[in-house]
């Protein structure tokens, strides 16, 4: 079963990130901070049903309607943004996909073999008490450098994605060091020759 | 109060438009066993209680001695 759209046969998977959910709880602390006052005043009105003229209760039900729907709609947008963009890590590739409001979306892609550096940051009190950083992957040539924002122990992170290049790489200096191998073998029986 | 009845449909028009395209996103973006479908439908529910409950209790109301009619 293919996980994320542009996923090959055979490719593994070995990380699927968003950003922390500290960054999206912020999204919901200030909404209920603006909502409080009118939560407070539904509370009043339940408690209270005649203070208020008959005549203005349509009114407000459609006012608070109306604020409740906003609510909603900007919640769901926070959702949108925060929940489709993805930093994947497969054995071939690291996959960024980005979800900029409803009618933006971005798709960048780097082979692990243009990897060149990686690094990562912690930067302030939230970061540092909930375990969440910055990292940034440094590319050989004119490939665009990937930074994954806010993302959930970035330290770990950037050591999977080194060990990964490694393996990659380490892989190829094998296909090196046997070809290399097989010419020095090639020139011992060219020389035995003579 | 017609024409904030008016303003209130024309909200909720724009809000329809607006929820389609992201419940759309969510379907069409989400991938699998992931949290799309479920934030859709909790939204989708959720927005339809509010929305029911407003046309009841308007509904409701006894307009004809309303001092707020225009």
């Amino acid at each position: 079963m293919k996980l994320f759209p542009t996923q090959k046969e055979n490719e593994q998977v070995f990380l699927l990130l968003r950003r922390h959910w500290f960054t999206y709880l912020i999204f919901w602390f200030l909404a209920i901070i603006s909502t409080l006052p009118l939560i407070i005043f539904i509370f009043w009105w339940m408690l209270n049903p005649e203070s208020i003229d008959s005549e203005w209760s349509a009114l407000l039900v459609i006012l608070i309607s109306s604020y409740i729907l906003g609510l909603f709609a900007v919640l769901l947008y926070g959702f949108i943004d925060y929940y489709l963009d993805i930093y994947i890590v497969t054995d071939r590739r690291i996959v960024d996909i980005k979800q900029n409001g409803f009618f933006k979306r971005e798709i960048s892609e780097l082979h692990l073999h243009q990897v060149q550096d990686v690094n990562a940051k912690v930067n302030g009190l939230f970061p540092t008490l909930f375990h969440y950083g910055e990292v940034f992957i440094q590319t050989a040539g004119e490939a665009e450098n990937f930074i994954f924002h806010s993302i959930p122990h970035p330290y770990s992170i950037s050591k999977t994605i080194i060990d990964l290049h490694e393996q990659h790489f380490g892989d190829h200096n094998d296909i090196d060091g046997s070809q290399k191998e097989c010419r020095n073998n090639k020139i011992d029986v060219e020389t035995q020759d003579d | 109060m017609v024409y904030i009845i008016i303003i209130y449909i024309l909200l909720l028009l724009i809000y329809f438009v607006y929820s389609f395209a992201a419940v759309y996103h969510l379907f069409r973006y989400g991938y699998a066993g992931d949290l799309t479908r479920p934030i859709a439908l909790i939204y989708i529910i959720l927005s339809a209680v509010i929305i029911i409950f407003t046309i009841i209790f308007l509904l409701g109301r006894d307009w004809s001695n309303s001092l707020i009619s225009y």
